[in-house]
Order: structure tokens, then C-alpha cells, then sequence
């Protein structure tokens, strides 16, 4: 009689289950749901900042696009896709460094796009052909909101030599 | 007799699939995320800009705003004809002003949609891009302007002139 007591109080414990009370961890993650979701953004545009920028304020609701990005900050230093590559001179009507460096990354743009297209083409990669060749042409312009427009004008002039005659300036969206 | 209550078992959610799947969306979200909202404006180098080859009688409205320092001027045609001029109100430009006297333009040209801008060299990048936002659309406040097109039809739009056009790039 006392054996089988035993068995049975032991077979009582094992039904028990562990009951963690997760509330609180859903309430969280609510929160931080819809904090993501306002903070979400489709735009396949990723930047990251240099050191002394600060973007001019927008009321632009345009999200941006991939492409070559050149950042300029306030002391005149110039970053292609985030490496430096030299400082705007303060004469002169052009930046030969820049130009430069732009014809390449053209070069090397276009080539990929050539041997992207004499592959056998589906449907899906047509779109991905357009959108490579709309990235070819235009580049992203970041620049600090203290310059001048004569410092803008080379930039945009080194761009549009070297072919990317599309400009799309970064802003920051203004509320 | 008393009767026995029966106590009722609350049944249990299954929460599991729920809370996978929450999981799985903030990461996609975390991934996503920029916490400085960034945008663009766009322009086009005046090399290749698309310009309207149909030919007509009509002449070409070329509408130019020359941005200095201390103002904006506004002209039109191809002499570029003094439209209006734009001063500072304190250390900023009017640019509900301006605002105003490039819908009266857009109400009379409502199929145009371009602007050539000509900034003097030390104007500043941030003025500038005040002027261009004010120049692309009629803002939250002013409802959407409507006008007669070159096809007789009547368009309502809330863009102003959004293929905008630096003079001195090349």
C-alpha cells in the first residue's frame, strides 16, 4: 500500500507543467514592434555618415536608391562609398581626383553591366538590368549644409564629366 | 445535497507560432531600421535633360530663378524677362512668396515641369535646398492646384516644377 502511494505522488509530479507567465516579454515586444515599424524604411539606400556632416533639412518624402554615393563634409573632404579620397581645392573650377575616380567606378559599371547582359536572360533579370542601368547613371550626392554652392558645383560637374548625369542629393527628412 | 462546483479550467493560448513569428518580423525590422530618415531631391545635368520636342507656336516658358545671396530673381522666356524679385525677410529668403508667384506660373503652364536654377557661388547648400523644396510641390497647407493642358483636359496636380535644372553645372 505505502509502495504504491509513492508511485502515485511520483506520477502527481511529473503531470505538473512549468508555467512561465511571458506577458510582460510580449508587452515588449509590442512596443518595440511598433517602434520598428515607424522607424521602417523601404528604401535600399544605406549611409553612413562621415565625421563632420550634417545634412540639410527636407520636406522630400523621395526614398533614395543604391548607386555610387560621394559625401562631402565640412572640411571640404571628399568620401566615395566611405573612403576618403581628397580635399576640394579651393580654386579652380573642377576636381581632377574626383573626376578620376568617378570614371573608373563608370568603367567598371559599365563592364558589369555588359557581361550581366550577355548572360541568358530571365524576366526577373531583366528588372534587375534596368535598375543596374538607372544606378549607372545617376550617384548620390551628400553634402554638409554649410558648403557653398561653389563647392556643389564641382562636385556635380566632376559627376556629370564623368557620366552620371543623374543627381540626387541627400537630405535629411524634416518634420 | 450539496452540489460539487466543478472548477473551470481557463483554457491556455498557444502562443508559440505568435511569438516566433513576432520574432522573426523584428529581426527582418531590426535589419531595415534607419533611425535617421533620409531622402532625396533629384536633378538632372542640363546636358541631357529631356526638353519637349514637339514643335509649336508656342513660346518656351525656360523659367529661371538667378538665387543670390540677398535675393531670388524669377524670369521667364527666353530673354529672361523679370518676373518678380525675391528679397531676404531677416536672414531668410520669403519663400511663401515665392511659393505664390510659381503657382500663378504653374496655373498657366500646367504641363511644365521644369525650373533651371542658377545660384550664385556663395549661396549656401542649405538655402538651396530650402529653395528647391519649395519649388517641387504646393506644400501640406495649399490644396492641389488644377489648370487647362496644352489638350484642353483640366489637371489637378500638387507638384510644381520638379525636374529641376542647374544652369552652371558644365
Amino acid at each position: 500500500m505505502a509502495t504504491r502511494n509513492k508511485r502515485r505522488s511520483v506520477i502527481v509530479k511529473k503531470k505538473k507543467e512549468l508555467d512561465i507567465d511571458i506577458t510582460s516579454l510580449l508587452d515588449i515586444l509590442v512596443i518595440l514592434l511598433v517602434f520598428l515599424l515607424k522607424s521602417y524604411n523601404p528604401s535600399d539606400l544605406k549611409l553612413d555618415l562621415t565625421n563632420n556632416l550634417e545634412l540639410p533639412e527636407s520636406v522630400s518624402l523621395l526614398h533614395g536608391n543604391q548607386s555610387v554615393t560621394i559625401q562631402v563634409n565640412k572640411n571640404r573632404s571628399v568620401y566615395i562609398d566611405n573612403k576618403e579620397i581628397g580635399k576640394i581645392p579651393k580654386t579652380g573650377s573642377n576636381i581632377a581626383f574626383l573626376e578620376k575616380k568617378l570614371k573608373e567606378m563608370k568603367e567598371q559599371g559599365d563592364k558589369e553591366l555588359k557581361e550581366f547582359k550577355s548572360r541568358d536572360l530571365t524576366s526577373v533579370d531583366k528588372d534587375l538590368i534596368k535598375s543596374k542601368e538607372r544606378s549607372n547613371k545617376q550617384i548620390n550626392i551628400v553634402l554638409d549644409q554649410t558648403l557653398s554652392y561653389s563647392d556643389m558645383q564641382k562636385v556635380m560637374h566632376a559627376s556629370a564629366t564623368a557620366g552620371f548625369p543623374k543627381f540626387k542629393f541627400i537630405v535629411k527628412g524634416g518634420n | 445535497m450539496r452540489q460539487r462546483r466543478e472548477k473551470k479550467e481557463i483554457p491556455k493560448l498557444n502562443l508559440i507560432p505568435i511569438l516566433d513569428a513576432v520574432f522573426i518580423f523584428i529581426f527582418f525590422l531590426l535589419m531595415s531600421a534607419q533611425f535617421v530618415e533620409i531622402y532625396e531631391i533629384g536633378s538632372d545635368a542640363p546636358a541631357i535633360a529631356t526638353i519637349d520636342t514637339e514643335k509649336s507656336d508656342e513660346k518656351p516658358l525656360n523659367l529661371t530663378l538667378k538665387i543670390s545671396s540677398s535675393s531670388i530673381e524669377v524670369k521667364t522666356g527666353v530673354e529672361g524677362a523679370l518676373k518678380t524679385k525675391i528679397t531676404k525677410l531677416g536672414k531668410e529668403f520669403d519663400l511663401s512668396k515665392l511659393k505664390k508667384v510659381l503657382i500663378d506660373i504653374k496655373l498657366a503652364n500646367i504641363d511644365e515641369r521644369s525650373i533651371i536654377l542658377s545660384p550664385s557661388k556663395n549661396v549656401n547648400y542649405k538655402e538651396i535646398v530650402k529653395i528647391m523644396d519649395s519649388i517641387t510641390g504646393v506644400g501640406k497647407d495649399i490644396p492641389a492646384i488644377a489648370g487647362k493642358s496644352k489638350n484642353g483636359k483640366v489637371v489637378r496636380t500638387r507638384t510644381l516644377f520638379d525636374q529641376i535644372i542647374f544652369e552652371t553645372v558644365i
